[in-house]
């Protein structure tokens, strides 16, 4: 996945090192293989995508695919998406919401505040495992800015 | 409300008494009306019969006259007084006559009286007659006789006895007829006290009555107001406890949906890895390539221990868990024991347990509450204090030395316990989210599973209070308990 003759860098917000980890292993199997930079917490996560003083200009020049999980330790990943979308350095970037939530009006909030895609994590292990398989296929044709 | 019973029972007797004393004073009113009446007609008709007498009586002495004039002069001018009231005395005794009978009870003795006047007209007849023939002399000594005089005597003597009875009677019934008016008057008088009484008393039950039936309404419509505010209270508190059950039902499930992907998900990379070992280990002489053998390799070195490390912690995650939840539901059906509590020791006690660490990060704490006694949980008020106190501890800040400051302050049936810390704050945004189960704020450099402020909240409002927090990010934070002083006036509105 490139952009621009550039490759892109998958920012992935999500908690669970064992989901980190298995959406690692499938985004692998299903040939990506741009460098994934993992957070487990929102406050570290948007401090690298908006740089420490929340400007968003650390992000003026980069590539990123973000993964975000909506439940997270420290801050709803709602408001993670509103700050990325809000910024003007980051607003275009691909915003995928990967979780386990599957409350219809959570899913609306998501796609109104500027999610591109919303996904949720099966509890069965190949529906997990087919919906990142797609994601890669998402990947190999997205555009990045 | 009850109406008052006596109270109706004895105006209404006084209303009967009231109205029985105007019907009889009507009555007797009537009753001596009708006796002055009788009286006065009584007096009219003595007055008449009086009267009457009197005027036979001057007729009769008209007549005298008029004959003894003639037999004096002879002239005959003086025949026409005699000769007018000869003929009016047959008139006048009927009139007498009538008038006695028309009396009731006393009779006037006329029997005599009658035939005396006969007589004596019959001798004026005689001795005018008599002069009118010539012979004078002789009428003028039947005259000086005497026996017209002696009639004329007993007839006067008859009638002063008439006259003089007529009179008695008539002083009589005059003042029989003061008497019954002075009683009349008398018992008017009485009937206008007895309807000023009546009517007095009647405007005064019914006043009573208005005045009673106002209040009755009006405390209706205050016990109208009352309920429909308790049932909106407790319409909220439903709606909040709905709310706050489906919050729950909703992190419980996404948050115990996420270990189970773990295990499901490495479950699977177990069986993949299983695959790649025994394609290596049940070759059975095979040949095999250099790829499965690296395969296998990867499979036990890494892949297997990876899978097992990930479905063994996740399933210590979901054990905590249903602890965590555990703990909390236990917390809210645990029997609440309220005693007599001093918040200045509970609050001492608190820090003297914790102070060790207290000691070590270089902190201090100042309790700041005067005596103040509460009659509530022990266990709850310490456990909220010691959560409290130990998130002070955590999230203290690093550039300042930490300082803890409790305070308690009575309102009313309330009090407020303050644990205020110059920590390092919460943002704005997170000031609810920090009481939620599972959830925590700001930067993830503490250990902690999210659960302690969700179970200081659910032991706040178990004990019919709330926990509220004020923070300035960066400065400090300060959370606030607010409980009732009386914890068995909210178990026994709550059971009610």
């Amino acid at each position: 996945m490139k952009a621009n003759g550039r490759e892109v860098t998958i920012v992935m917000i999500e908690d669970d090192e064992g989901h980190a980890r298995l959406i690692e292993k499938n985004v692998r199997r299903a040939g990506v293989h741009n460098e994934i930079v993992p957070f487990t917490n929102g406050t570290s996560a948007l401090e690298y995508i908006l740089g420490k003083d929340m400007s968003g200009t650390v992000s003026a020049d980069r590539y990123l695919l973000i993964l975000l999980d909506l439940n997270l330790p420290d801050m709803s990943g709602t408001e993670i998406l509103q700050h990325i979308k809000e910024n003007p350095f980051t607003k275009r970037l691909p915003v995928v919401i990967l979780t386990t939530t599957d409350d219809a009006r959570e899913i609306q909030r998501c796609y109104d505040l500027g999610a591109n895609v919303y996904i949720t994590k099966p509890v069965d292990y190949e529906g997990f495992a087919n919906a990142i398989r797609q994601l890669g296929l998402f990947f190999s044709v997205i555009e990045v800015p | 409300m009850t109406i008052n019973r006596p109270f109706v029972r004895n105006s209404l007797i006084m209303l009967f008494c009231g109205s029985a004393l105007l019907v009889s004073v009507v009555l007797s009113a009537i009753v001596l009306i009708a006796q002055t009446q009788a009286t006065f007609n009584r007096l009219v008709a003595e007055r008449v019969a009086r009267s009457a007498a009197v005027d036979l009586f001057s007729l009769l002495q008209d007549a005298e006259t008029g004959q003894r004039g003639y037999l004096l002069t002879l002239d005959p001018a003086f025949l026409k007084p005699y000769e007018d009231a000869v003929t009016q005395i047959a008139q006048a005794e009927t009139k007498l006559t009538n008038a006695i009978s028309a009396l009731p009870s006393h009779e006037h003795d006329t029997s005599q009286l009658f035939s005396l006047i006969e007589q004596k007209l019959k001798e004026m007849e005689a001795t005018v007659d008599v002069a009118q023939k010539g012979d004078l002399q002789a009428a003028r000594r039947t005259v000086s006789d005497g026996a017209g005089q002696d009639l004329m005597t007993t007839i006067r003597d008859k009638m002063q006895t008439i006259i003089r009875a007529s009179d008695v009677a008539i002083k009589n019934n005059v003042s029989k007829y003061d008497s019954t008016s002075g009683r009349l008057q008398f018992i008017i008088i009485a009937a206008f006290i007895a309807i000023l009484v009546v009517l007095g008393g009647a405007i005064y039950i019914i006043m009573r009555h208005v005045g009673s039936l106002t209040q009755a309404r009006r405390e209706l419509m205050k016990l109208n107001e009352e309920l429909e505010m308790r049932v909106q209270e407790r319409t909220q508190d439903v709606v909040r406890a709905n709310q706050e059950i489906q919050r729950y039902a909703y992190i419980v499930t996404h948050d115990l949906r996420a270990p189970l992907v773990n295990i499901m998900g490495f479950a699977s990379e177990l069986d993949r890895s299983i695959k790649d070992v025994s394609a290596y280990v049940l070759a059975d002489g095979a040949p095999i390539s250099q790829q499965q053998v690296l395969d296998a390799r990867m499979a036990v070195e890494q892949d297997m221990p990876e899978a097992l490390g990930f479905i063994r912690s996740s399933t210590s995650r979901m054990d905590g868990l249903i602890n965590a939840i555990l703990k909390i539901s236990r917390d809210g059906r645990r029997q609440l024991k309220p005693e007599s509590l001093e918040i200045k020791d509970i609050a001492a006690n608190v820090v003297a347990s914790q102070q060790h660490r207290i000691d070590e990060v270089g902190g201090e704490v100042e309790l700041a509450l005067s005596s103040l006694k509460l009659f509530s949980d022990r266990m709850s008020i310490e456990q909220i204090l010691a959560n409290l106190v130990d998130n002070a501890i955590k999230y203290r800040s690093a550039d300042r030395a930490l300082r803890i400051r409790i305070d308690a302050v009575r309102r009313g049936r309330l009090v407020d316990i303050i644990v205020e810390d110059n920590g390092r704050g919460i943002e704005e945004d997170d000031l609810e989210r920090v009481f939620e189960l599972f959830r925590r704020a700001g930067p993830q450099d503490q250990r902690g599973e999210g659960i302690g402020l969700a179970h200081v909240r659910s032991l706040a409002r178990n004990l019919g209070g709330e926990i509220d927090v004020r923070s300035v990010p960066g400065k400090g934070s300060a959370f606030i308990l607010t409980t009732p002083t009386d914890l068995t006036q909210v178990l026994r509105s709550m059971s009610a």
